[in-house]
């Protein structure tokens, strides 16, 4: 059985809906229990809505309980530093804590792990990458800074844990990590989407070969992009490897989505360790199969940090698990996570969203990075496509690949202009991690604006 | 324990994976060298996943230091 399943754990990833159902309501039960002995927010928010293990009757019945944000945490942090009122141990009862990049100006958010709950981030990893075909005897590339940002640390011991070879690919050059990904003849490489195309440029001006090396799978984790089908394709094309998408936070300290080998254009959720609900962003009402919405989750992993009723501002839109043919009972986000709920631009009226954008964007192979850039020029907002070109392609064609953008974008977007400029080469910022490919001048001081 | 957290009756299999989980906790109350204290909280955290994975128990063991 160990090598030939197909699933890391064929008890629950096979289990009908009504069971699978049964054992979130058994977990959630102790969960609420423990939350409510344990953690001094808990304490006093299930005190508040009347909640308690006895009176959950069903999974709906959560729903009495109020809404955590990231603001909340993050409050309770900063008047109860270092790490609010949320965790159930202190730092004496931890042996590892990981920050969110805190690139919001308001600080990061310091997540506590008990040896027990680090082990349980390994084992969600092991649910994906087992589930996308990564085997014992494989040889992985982790390309990831290993810093307090806790990124592709989970995946790390997953890979260990299977008995996966591991090349940690911390404090390298990106060609140094090319070099090594065929130097110890890689067949798995974990990155972000955006990381995984900028390792492929640099193999190709470097005149290395990676389609045709022995790298048969990418991990993608990080960001939107691992479900953006053209972004996807082209990475694919790029590698000569199939890409599988996962999607996790630091909130839950792993990943709690992870794409199949069916490949069914979408992640499956690990409902045996997370209960996850879709949400109305403004009525906070719940949603149905199909109906995009916020991702609201319950993790049953950590005991230091018992997250109730999470508020991801990850957008998503659920399906069942029949969509797959992998036999998985797990439901699917169907195109991975969409994007963030508060990531949606609105340009004279018209809705914009970067997924879009990368989406036609990554339909021409002479681009080579790209940027988004809002402006308000008097009281008329633009958008312009800031473009650079791969470095050996013919800037004659340039007029007509601007136009075609252009009218691509508009067509998409109710006739939308979009003025397309041309950056030159190596202008436009390249990310390890989360790329951040949309600028919104909007709000910035007047003295900060464009003359 | 008998059945797991559905109800289903346990394997052979199951009976002795929750006996090695129920034998670590206990050994985390005794009085160990640190060589054995570390290592056995270090395999009780990794026996969780297996107990909690076949859905056998589920718990948190900060109180065992785990």
């Amino acid at each position: 059985m160990t090598g030939s399943s197909p699933y890391w754990n064929p008890k629950t990833e096979t289990l009908s809906r009504e069971s699978l159902e049964a054992l979130q309501l058994a977990k959630l039960r102790r969960q609420v229990a423990w939350a409510a002995e344990r953690s001094p927010w808990y304490r006093r928010v299930l005190g508040f809505s009347g909640l308690d293990r006895s009176s959950l009757d069903s999974l709906s019945d959560l729903r009495e309980l109020p809404l955590l944000t990231r603001e909340q945490w993050m409050s309770s942090q900063f008047e109860h530093p270092p790490y609010g009122e949320i965790p159930t141990i202190g730092g004496d009862g931890a042996i590892r804590v990981h920050t969110t990049s805190g690139t919001t100006g308001k600080g990061p958010l310091r997540a506590l792990d008990s040896r027990k709950d680090w082990a349980w981030i390994a084992e969600m990893w092991a649910y994906g990458i087992w589930g996308c075909g990564v085997r014992p005897g494989d040889t992985a590339y982790i390309a990831f800074g290993y810093g307090s940002f806790i990124g592709f640390w989970g995946l790390h011991y997953s890979m260990e844990k299977i008995g996966v070879l591991n090349v940690p690919g911390g404090a390298q050059t990106t060609e140094t990590r090319v070099r090594q990904i065929l130097d110890f003849d890689c067949t798995v490489v974990a990155s972000t989407p955006t990381y995984a195309l900028r390792l492929a440029q640099e193999a190709e001006s470097l005149g290395l070969d990676l389609p045709g090396s022995s790298v048969s799978r990418l991990i993608l984790s990080g960001e939107p992009a691992g479900s953006i089908p053209q972004t996807k394709a082209l990475i694919e094309e790029q590698w000569g490897a199939k890409a599988f998408d996962t999607a996790g936070m630091t909130e839950i300290g792993t990943i709690m989505v992870f794409e199949c080998e069916h490949q069914p254009g979408g992640t499956h959720i690990i409902e045996d360790h997370v209960y996850e609900e879709v949400i109305d962003p403004v009525s906070l009402e719940p949603l149905g199969y199909g109906e995009s919405g916020e991702r609201v989750v319950t993790s049953f992993g950590r005991g230091a940090i018992p997250l109730l009723r999470y508020r991801t501002g990850d957008l998503v839109s659920r399906v069942p698990a029949s969509t797959c043919s992998c036999g998985r009972g797990f439901d699917i986000y169907e195109g991975g996570i969409l994007g963030r709920v508060d990531d949606m631009k609105i340009i004279r009226g018209t809705n914009v969203y970067p997924r879009a954008i990368e989406a036609i964007v990554r339909e021409f192979s002479e681009v080579d990075e790209f940027q988004t850039v809002i402006t308000r020029e008097g009281v008329r907002d633009e958008i312009t496509l800031r473009v650079e070109l791969k470095p050996d392609w013919d800037l004659e064609r340039w007029d007509g690949l601007a136009e075609s953008l252009h009218n691509q974008l508009a067509l998409a977007h109710e006739g939308l202009n979009f003025r397309i400029e041309r950056a030159s080469e190596g202008e436009l910022p390249r990310f390890e991690l989360k790329a951040k490919r949309t600028v919104d001048k909007r709000d910035a001081p007047i003295g900060a604006l464009p003359a | 324990m008998t059945a797991d957290l559905l109800g289903n009756p346990l394997s052979a299999s199951e009976e002795r994976l929750l006996a090695v989980y129920s034998e670590l906790k206990a050994l985390c109350a005794e009085d160990l060298p640190p060589v054995a204290a570390a290592n056995v909280r270090a395999a009780l955290a990794l026996m969780h996943n297996v107990v909690n994975g076949l859905a056998l128990d589920y718990e948190h063991l900060s109180d065992l230091g785990v």
